[in-house]
């Protein structure tokens, strides 16, 4: 009575094999999505360290929500590459797996690409499941590891896939961001390590030390040639995401902070940063130049009554550069990696030149932006002495009696777009000199975490309240474990 | 030992047709015949025998003296105390209801066509004890929702299997979770309302898995059992005719505030200077409407008669009232009915008519039903039974939240400017074939911000859908001997359903095109013996062996454009700019079964039936697809033992005990990769969200059911009683699991789900004679708890909306969860020193289920007046209604306005004593109820607008009990005597004034009706946008030829 009934449950609408190609390609494109876009838990990234102010509906940048999801970080890319791992180790498919580049090179982007996801989302809520993460029918409530345990253990997975990466066996297909090229990826682990070796400079400086020097020297970015950018696509679902968001919506205007900041400075970014005032629909102000252009930042986190008086001509919305179908996200650039260099110099773990690494950080974050302002037909462009200037003004000169504001303050401008790196660098060095929102609840500071969603009370309750407790509350103002006050 | 032959033939008194299957026994012997297909038998009678006994359902037994006659003739007539009435139970096979352990309650078609409605499920509502019907009534054409005895699948199908003429036909939904939860989408309903109601000539509702183990995995939640008219029993052509037309009105709005308009401030702003309106602002804490002229939103186009004029800032109080129309409903049939000796068919056709409240909306649908029999030979019959249903719709309303389906609805209720004349709107686009609304961005850019024209949504931006259908059957039956009879049945159910979207070019979401196509289909092939017997007088048996085949396909073709229209407004998958989103899709599943029953009668007082089932799934991994159930049920009519009384006229206990096995969707056992879109050329595939389970076992509940039936004085008041419990474990859930596993659910078997409660059924006749008034009143509670849910886990969540739905151990399924206001030991709301609420989250608000449900019918006749009333209610059950949540954050809703504890406006800005820090006299403000942490009373009053803005964080406040009682229905009519039409060919004239849902008699929840579903699966509980319920009043007329 039951003939033929096992292959007829066989879903005939997806494939039971794919190559792994097919996995990589989504799973970047999946941690991409958290990371960058705007519908994700990337909104609060961009907000909190004042990057972009809500031009209406102001309740992100007063502070008025607590709980965000983690859990699209872990069904989407993490576990993409959690399976990725899995066919690349498992006897009965890795030949398979192996049309897909070689099983250890596979396995190497993957734990790397896992890293990277896995630090952004300990960097958001802190303590998170990850020894036990991703396990599925094994442990459907993992517990909360500490972060103090996460970093040395991400370090460590850096270290060992960096180790595994064989550049004479093929490179891994259907990866966006290097296209398989397992020399990048090398150099991308190194400079990872290095942001995250020193993202422990004030709670565990030892092992920030180790770990950056480590990183340092086994090669991290040399120039911008080796920035992990993600490209977007003209065609839809792969443009950027601002793009989409423009074309039917107008919340995200540029900051007052970032534009009084820019202006005061005289920073030549600012034209590609941001529009001209005068359009109130960004997708509509392409049209370049715009003679005498004036600049002015959407003030931050202000009541309703305050902000809804104020129209979208009379403020400066994010450039083109930032905005196109094409413009690309940077997940780590050859700037950052120079900031990073620049502070371990200056807190004595190098012996380079922390004034120049200084100065090179800031001139490759200005030649960053021309060549993300000229692919997409941007006419701004800084020019040489716009950058020699700046760099002399006493404004940016590097003060070496407080590295930490000289650094925070060029590392803040130059991780315009990159949300969580703005805000963790915010968070860690304390500058620049942030002021909370004026209409935010009294007493309450920027936040320095988001909470976790309360569905994990009703799914992993035991571990959720263990975190809890441990951590010091479910709040925004709870510190991250590198987050010392 | 001499014998003589005796024969007859036996006809009914109420028709004169004949009888089959009468039994005939010689009196004092097991000897007997049952009467063939003409009524006719024959029986070798000893010559001793002076009587002979007839018997048959639901007739009055006759002894007839023999004599010398070898001709018995005999006229039955139907039992006049209806005491042991005929129902039709599984499979279709009639049983005296007296032999039954088990209840089972029917309705008569005839309650369904005076008043018609056009969601025919929608008509059980209050009539059936148990039965609770969950709907949106203003929903063109939406879901009805129904569930009998609770809940018993933590997230699988709870709604009963519909069974029409013995063919189960699919009640599909395909409104997703996000519709079910308010969050947007179209409700496209249910698809038994395809179910014409001029075509049924009787409902059976079969409660419990006592009554349905037969039906098997399917029926666990109960069947609706339905036998469409046919030409039978009637002789001669007959032509019938009715005609309903009912006029739709809102009801139920919302109560707004009149006294502030458009803004965030009460001072207006200036543009050049003159004063505007903050257009940008979707709110209403702007300022008075004391007529102060302004620029409002129109004097900005240039087509406006107000162009560049300042108008008096002034309140239109029915501004959202003035959008809806008149909605229109007609409904007309006609059917032919025809019967010769061999041959009986009867030919139907109705047609209905929608126009909806909403503007642009309307709904048809064409039903042709045909049925006919014929009897070939003496011993092979065969017939047809066969509907067409043909919908169509246009402007099915947006339901939701989400701005993007197209729910103007949630803009009046939450996002909107109170003065706002909806006669300015009516002219929705400028002559540049521009969007022209409210909620421009500027005076400068005057394209819409976040809500355009609901005029130009609902004209612009509309879909349309059909859904053409066929189902019926064709079976052949023999009667290989007069006691056996084999019949086979051929089953079908099939449609297309289709569904296109648009949205314009030049609205605020990007303009799009899609089409959804569906096709569901289900056949079945059935084979059935019945035999019966009687063993003497005092012994009956009944046996009955069925095989069934069935086979589900549904196949699903969506495409959307991708990246806007090529060409503006060309509604077309080729004008996709880039690639469009496909989902094709295509499912089939099996299940093979053979079962059997037998029943057994003593003396005609005790009754005791068993059955066995077994199935075989392809949805289950072969080690576990195959699985047995059986019931047993008994049935003891012990008035029959006692003297015959005037007062106590009948009574019966009864009890069943059933298990029912369940299978699940298909595609749940082996793991595969999901689709997404290509990167470019790079094919993506994901990781899939959902563990599947290679080691599926099918679910299985057991349950019992014990009844009193009792009736008094001639049957003027009969009262039955019913407990049941049922037990459901080894759930097939779609565990949500924490994603950090990797995985958002897990194919599981788990848990154990009790329901269990009383139904009780009143019925009474307190006047009798010229004047005549029957009462009927059903209650029933449901009682119901998660026991168990997979091992370590105490909560499964159904349903996320700010607020949770979930089915948490040791609770009522159901319960939502949120966030709240916190409370001391003593109850008292908390509030910090700022005089804002202190929150607390994951508070336990209760469950969506209702504590009782039920109804009370009450039927007047006088001469020739008759009238209907039916009322019917609940009590109990929790919703969360986000309109009331938005509209006070937005100041909205009149409880926004008046005056604070000072008794000042409580929009008034807040004054504070600088010294003493005391508010001033004169100082506006709310006062938030509550004491601080110390216990002392808060004194601190907060801005109004900041006050119901914060509010919105405690959900519980906008969380309701959904307790009502409604005028469900009432007809009064007359049926004119024959006497003033006597030279006119009619037969009948009758004429009703008609209304549904005529009013809410009593409800908890301010500004909503606490009727909320949005589909018929298990989400439940969240008001959003919700669109205003109806009441409809019109005339039905009824005519025979």
């Amino acid at each position: 009575c039951d003939q033929g009934f096992e292959e007829l449950n066989i879903d005939p609408n997806k494939p039971s094999e794919v190559p792994t190609s097919y996995l990589f390609t989504q799973g970047e494109r999946a941690l991409v999505t958290q990371v960058f876009d705007p519908l994700t838990v990337a909104e609060y990234a961009i907000h909190y360290p004042q990057y972009f102010s809500q031009t209406q509906y102001a309740d992100i940048t007063r502070y008025s929500t607590v709980e965000s999801s983690f859990y699209p970080f872990y069904t989407g890319g993490l576990a993409d590459m959690q399976e990725i791992i899995r066919l690349n180790t498992t006897e009965e498919t890795m030949d398979a797996a192996a049309a897909s580049g070689a099983n250890v090179n596979q396995v190497a982007v993957a734990r790397i690409l896992k890293v990277w996801g896995f630090h952004n989302v300990t960097d958001m809520w802190g303590d998170i499941p990850y020894s036990q993460a991703l396990l599925g029918r094994e442990a459907f409530s993992p517990v909360y590891d500490p972060q103090s345990e996460i970093y040395p253990a991400l370090i460590q997975e850096l270290t060992e896939a960096a180790a595994q990466i064989d550049e004479n066996q093929p490179g891994v297909v259907g990866d966006i961001i290097y296209g398989g090229d397992m020399a990048m990826w090398k150099l991308f682990a190194n400079s990872l390590k290095l942001r995250l070796g020193m993202r422990m400079s004030e709670v565990a400086p030892d092992m920030a030390k180790t770990a950056v020097t480590e990183a340092l020297s086994a090669g991290v970015f040399t120039s911008n040639d080796d920035n992990a950018m993600y490209t977007y696509l003209s065609a839809q679902p792969n443009v950027n995401p601002y793009y989409n968001h423009f074309l039917t919506r107008t919340d995200f205007a540029v900051t007052n902070t970032m534009v009084d900041m820019l202006k005061a400075m005289d920073d030549p970014r600012l034209a590609i940063y941001a529009d001209p005032i005068g359009v109130d629909v960004p997708r509509d102000a392409n049209e370049f130049p715009v003679a005498n252009p004036e600049y002015v930042g959407m003030i931050y986190g202000e009541t309703d009554a305050v902000s809804g008086s104020i129209r979208n001509q009379e403020v400066s919305f994010p450039g083109l550069a930032t905005r196109a179908a094409t413009a690309k996200s940077p997940i780590l650039v050859y700037s950052e990696v120079l900031f990073n260099q620049a502070e371990a110099a200056a807190r004595g773990w190098t012996g380079g030149d922390a004034e120049a690494l200084y100065e090179a950080a800031i001139r490759a974050s200005m030649e960053q932006w021309n060549t993300l302002a000229a692919e997409v037909g941007s006419p701004y462009q800084v020019t040489a002495a716009e950058i020699d200037a700046y760099i002399a003004s006493g404004d940016v000169a590097y003060d070496a009696a407080n590295f930490e504001k000289s650094i925070g303050t060029q590392k803040w401008l130059a991780l315009y777009m990159q949300g969580f790196e703005g805000w963790s660098e915010w968070r860690r060095l304390d500058y620049p000199d942030l002021k909370p929102a004026p209409a935010a609840p009294a007493g309450m500071g920027i936040p320095r975490r988001r909470g976790y969603t309360e569905t994990e009370n009703s799914l992993n309750k035991a571990n959720y309240d263990a975190a809890i407790a441990r951590m010091g509350g479910n709040g925004l103002s709870t510190r991250m474990w590198w987050d010392v006050e | 030992w001499a014998q003589k032959t005796v024969s007859g033939r036996v006809t009914s008194e109420a028709d004169g047709v004949a009888l089959p299957g009468v039994n005939v026994l010689v009196k004092g012997t097991t000897a007997g015949t049952i009467t063939d297909y003409d009524g006719k038998y024959q029986l070798e009678v000893p010559s001793s025998a002076t009587t002979l006994v007839f018997s048959f359902i639901g007739m009055t037994s006759q002894e007839v003296e023999l004599g010398n006659r070898s001709v018995v003739d005999v006229v039955m007539s139907e039992d006049a105390k209806q005491l042991s009435e005929v129902v039709v139970t599984a499979l279709g096979i009639e049983r005296e209801e007296k032999a039954l352990g088990y209840a089972v309650q029917e309705i008569d078609g005839s309650a369904l066509t005076t008043v018609k409605e056009t969601n025919v499920v929608n008509s059980l509502a209050g009539r059936v004890a148990g039965v609770q019907i969950k709907g949106s009534p203003g929903n063109m054409g939406g879901s009805a929702s129904i569930n009998i005895r609770g809940i018993r699948s933590v997230s699988g199908n709870n709604q009963p299997l519909f069974i029409i003429d013995g063919t189960p036909i699919s009640n599909d939904n395909f409104n997703s979770d996000d519709t079910q939860g308010a969050d947007g989408g179209r409700d496209y309903g249910n698809a038994a309302q395809d179910i014409n109601p001029d075509d049924i000539a009787n409902i059976s509702v079969l409660k419990g898995p006592s009554a349905t183990a037969l039906y098997g995995s399917r029926a666990a939640n109960g069947v609706i059992l339905i036998t469409t008219k046919s030409g039978k029993n009637k002789k001669g052509i007959g032509v019938s005719l009715n005609s309903t037309t009912t006029f739709e009105s809102v009801m139920a709005l919302p109560e707004f505030q009149n006294e502030y308009g458009g803004g965030y401030k009460q001072e207006f702003d200036t543009y050049n200077g003159q004063p505007i309106v903050n257009y940008a602002a979707d709110e209403s804490w702007g300022p008075r409407m004391d007529g102060t002229p302004v620029r409002q939103w129109y004097s900005w186009f240039e087509d406006d008669p107000d162009y560049g004029q300042l108008t008096p800032f002034v309140a239109h109080p029915n501004n959202v009232r003035d959008f809806f129309e008149t909605g229109i409903t007609s409904s007309n049939n006609i059917a032919i009915t025809g019967s010769t000796d061999n041959t009986s068919m009867r030919l139907s056709y109705t047609r209905l008519d929608q126009k909806g409240v909403i503007p642009n909306s309307t709904m048809a649908r064409n039903t042709v039903a045909f049925s006919g029999e014929s009897k070939l030979t003496d011993k092979l019959t065969v017939g047809v039974k066969a509907n067409y249903v043909g919908n169509s719709a246009k402007g099915r309303p947006g339901t939701g939240y989400g701005a993007d389906a197209g729910n103007v609805v949630t803009s009046f209720r939450q996002w909107f400017q109170r003065q706002i004349d909806i006669d300015k709107l009516k002219n929705y686009e400028t002559p540049d074939g521009l969007d022209r609304t409210w909620n421009i961005n500027s005076p400068n850019n005057l394209d819409p911000l976040y809500w355009e024209n609901p005029y130009w949504v609902l004209n612009k931006s509309y879909e349309t859908d059909s859904r053409e259908r066929l189902f019926g059957n064709i079976y052949a039956s023999y009667q290989l001997l007069p006691s056996l009879k084999v019949t086979g049945w051929a089953r079908t159910d099939f449609y297309t359903d289709r569904r296109d979207d648009r949205i314009a070019s030049g609205s605020i979401p990007q303009d799009m095109y899609q089409e959804d196509v569906r096709q569901v289909r289900e056949d079945n092939f059935e084979f059935l013996a019945q035999y019966n017997t009687n063993f003497g007088d005092n012994f009956s048996l009944g046996v009955n062996l069925g095989a069934n085949s069935r086979r589900n396909t549904y196949q699903r073709n969506y495409n959307r454009t991708v990246g806007g229209l090529s060409v503006p407004n060309y509604f077309n998958i080729g004008a996709s700019i880039d690639r469009p989103e496909i989902t094709d899709y295509s499912e089939e599943k099996r299940v093979n079964s053979l079962y059997g029953s037998a029943n057994l009668g003593f003396y005609n007082v005790v009754f005791v039936e068993a059955s066995l089932r077994n199935d075989w799934s392809s949805s289950l991994p072969p080690e576990n697809n195959s699985y047995l159930y059986p019931s047993a049920s008994v049935s003891f009519a012990f008035s029959e033992l006692l003297p015959s009384s005037s007062v106590f006229s009948f009574g019966k206990v009864r009890a069943g005990w059933a298990q029912v096995g369940t299978d699940t969707d298909p595609y749940r056992v082996y793991n595969t990769y999901t689709p997404s879109d290509n990167y470019g050329s790079l094919p993506a595939f994901a990781q899939p969200n959902t563990l599947n389970n290679r080691d599926l076992k099918p679910e299985q509940s057991t349950s019992y059911e014990l009844g009193l039936d009792t009736r008094f004085f001639n049957g003027r008041i009969g009262l039955d009683l019913t407990y049941y419990n049922n037990i459901s474990i080894n759930q097939i859930i779609p565990l949500a699991v924490s994603g950090t596993s990797g995985y958002d659910e897990a194919i599981i078997n788990a848990g154990e789900i009790r329901n269990n409660g009383i139904e009780v059924m009143l019925s009474g006749t307190p006047i009798q004679g010229a004047f005549t008034w029957d009462i009927g009143l059903n209650w029933a509670r449901n009682r119901n708890e998660i026991v168990e849910l997979a091992d370590g886990l105490d909560n499964i969540l159904l349903y996320s909306w700010g607020v949770t739905l979930n089915a948490r151990k040791g609770e009522p399924y159901g319960v939502l969860v949120g966030d709240a206001i916190k409370r001391d030991a003593q109850g008292r709301k908390l509030v910090d020193g700022e005089g804002n609420y202190v929150r607390e989250t994951n508070k336990v608000y209760g469950s969506v289920l209702a504590d009782y449900t039920g109804g009370i019918t009450n039927t007047f006749t006088y001469k020739g007046f008759h009238m209907n009333v039916l009322i019917d209610f609940q009590k109990g059950g929790k919703f969360y209604s986000v309109s009331n949540r938005y509209g006070t954050y937005s100041g909205l809703l009149i409880e926004t306005v008046g005056n604070n504890a000072l008794g000042n406006p409580m929009r008034d800005p807040v004054l504070v004593d600088e010294d003493t820090g005391e508010p001033l006299p004169n100082s506006g403000g709310i006062l938030a109820d509550g004491v601080l942490e110390d216990g002392t009373p808060n004194t601190t009053y907060v801005d109004a607008q900041n006050y119901w803005k914060n509010l919105r964080n405690y959900r519980e406040e906008f969380t309701y009990d959904a307790s009502f009682a409604k005028l469900r229905q009432l007809n009064f009519g007359y049926t004119f005597p024959k006497s003033m039409y006597k030279s006119l060919p009619f037969q009948s004239i009758s004429l009703d004034f008609v209304g549904r849902h005529l009013a809410i008699l009593w409800k908890k929840a301010p500004n909503v009706d606490p009727e909320t579903a949005l589909g018929s699966g298990n989400i439940q509980g969240f008001e959003n946008g919700q669109l205003p319920s109806v009441r409809s009043m019109g005339f039905n007329l009824k005519v025979t030829l």
